[in-house]
């Protein structure tokens, strides 16, 4: 009765995020997303190494292993799952402020891997399902943001994976309302489905991928354009550049974007720079042009073990030369990692939409996330 | 820096349908957990041109109205002072949309500047 009643409690909950945290590339040790987690663009599932970290690096406290070291998967089976909820409250431009409690994500990962073929799996509920007009199936209820078979072969410096996921390109933060995912169709289940090659080589790592739209409109959100992106980054020191293309044709326009990543860690002060600008041509099928520019500048200051300080200004301007349409943010951001496989993340926000800073939308909200 | 040089209001933009839901009512609502498909909030759906528009006007792209034919229950063609979506998108007597993030002034002036010349889907 108790397992069918967390089971229930989870399948309310809806299919949040399950991205990296590119704060901790550099700051921890690790450069790579790949050292960390299971996917070489990062997010899901985490390595051995990134348990490790999680918990002796990240925490300083506790066992960083799946369900806390009490059981060891085979080692074909790599399992995980994250759960978050959130409680804060908003207050938009000149409306009354309102609290809020809300379910974010409850994923379950999976990874089977037989040699150099993996299938990877991510099921969580889907928070967008909602009742018809007759008896809905369970599976309108479940939702796969991420599907992929890959191949990798053990040392070898490229790999393959087809299913669904995001192309990789940009920062790729954890929070998909960060302007770069949210104004970038990598926004809740936008992943298209996508053939992807990866290919690493001493300082460099690049990404090309073609993808289609999500056929199922009741398992998808977006415009499902169909395209391809490609992505390099070169590392050096004490940090790394990378620029990236896409492509987009979608039923009611065409977006060409380019943009540029760049990630610079300051020994001495302790301090991570993370900065993305990507500028996209929009042409709707109507025939107008529009250009649209999407920016984010973040600084995190790690105090570990336990804690990520940072602060981010964001920008995004739908169309450039449209006077007032522009949004812009400010965040400060305080993640606690008080034990291994928890987090709290504090994160507050002031918004102002059309250039209008005496009166922003102002957003606070402490996050509660537990992974397995 | 382009955006400082922005030199265009509302006036300088298309109030054809297609600009309206593409540019603007799409990106803005049509996300995963609101006016998609799958979640269409209060029975709308946003996610496509062909669907926003039936669910907005109450008619069918391309099909002339009926005799009798309601109106739709957001937009009445011609007059956006009696039309409910400007009321939700100012936040007036009702709970504004989008409820995270306010569409800027210069986009709701395009959409009021649509429903004012008739709403047509063309």
């Amino acid at each position: 009765m108790r397992v069918a009643l967390l089971v229930a409690a989870l399948l309310a909950l809806a299919a949040g995020t399950a991205r990296a945290y590119p704060q901790l590339q550099f700051t921890t040790g690790a450069t790579r997303c790949g050292e960390c987690h299971v996917s070489p663009d990062g997010g899901g599932l985490l390595t051995d190494y990134g348990r490790d970290e999680a918990g002796e690096t990240l925490s300083g406290r506790g066992d960083g292993r799946l369900l806390h070291g009490a059981w060891t998967p085979p080692d074909w089976l790599t399992l995980g799952g994250g759960l978050r909820g959130a409680l804060g409250g908003k207050r938009l431009a000149g409306e009354a402020a309102e609290l809020l409690a809300f379910p974010m994500q409850a994923d379950l990962y999976a990874r089977v891997a037989v040699g150099p073929v993996s299938l990877n799996v991510t099921i969580g509920g889907n928070g967008a399902a909602r009742p018809g007009d007759g008896a809905m199936a369970i599976t309108s209820y479940l939702v796969s943001r991420e599907h992929f078979v890959a191949f990798h072969q053990e040392d070898a410096p490229w790999s393959v994976r087809a299913g669904r996921f995001f192309p990789t390109f940009g920062l790729r933060p954890h929070d998909h309302t960060a302007y770069v995912r949210r104004h970038l169709d990598m926004y809740l289940l936008e992943e298209p489905y996508a053939v992807e090659g990866e290919y690493t080589r001493g300082r460099w790592q690049a990404f090309a991928s073609a993808f289609v739209g999500n056929p199922s409109a009741e398992l998808a959100a977006g415009d499902r354009a169909s395209g391809g992106a490609a992505s390099v980054e070169r590392l050096w020191d004490a940090g790394a550049v990378a620029g990236h293309a896409r492509a987009a044709v979608g039923p009611e326009d065409r977006r060409y974007l380019v943009g540029a990543v760049g990630k610079r860690w300051f020994a001495g002060p302790g301090l991570l720079v993370l900065a993305e600008l990507d500028v996209q041509r929009q042409r709707l099928a109507t025939g107008f042009v529009r250009y649209q520019l999407v920016g984010y500048l973040g600084v995190t200051r790690p105090i570990l073990p336990g804690y990520l300080v940072g602060a981010t200004v964001q920008r995004y301007a739908p169309d450039v030369s449209f006077r007032g349409t522009t949004r812009n943010a400010v965040e400060l951001n305080l993640q606690a990692f008080p034990w291994a496989h928890t987090e709290l993340h504090l994160l507050t926000r002031a918004e102002a939409t059309g250039g209008a800073t005496t009166h922003p939308n102002l957003l606070a909200l402490l996050q509660l996330h537990y992974f397995l | 820096m382009a955006t400082l040089a922005a030199c265009d209001d509302a006036s300088d933009r298309p109030t054809d349908w297609g600009y309206v839901h593409a540019a603007i009512l799409e990106p803005s609502c049509a996300t995963a957990r609101c006016h998609s498909k799958a979640a269409a909030q209060a029975a709308v759906d946003l996610s496509t041109s062909a669907a926003a528009y039936a669910v907005l006007t109450g008619r069918v792209c391309g099909a002339p109205p009926l005799p009798g034919e309601p109106i739709g229950n957001f937009v009445r063609p011609g007059h956006p002072e009696s039309s409910r979506l400007m009321y939700l998108l100012r936040g007036e007597r009702t709970t504004i949309m989008p409820p995270d993030v306010p569409l800027p002034d210069g986009e709701i002036a395009v959409i009021e500047r649509w429903i004012l010349e008739g709403a047509p889907c063309e």
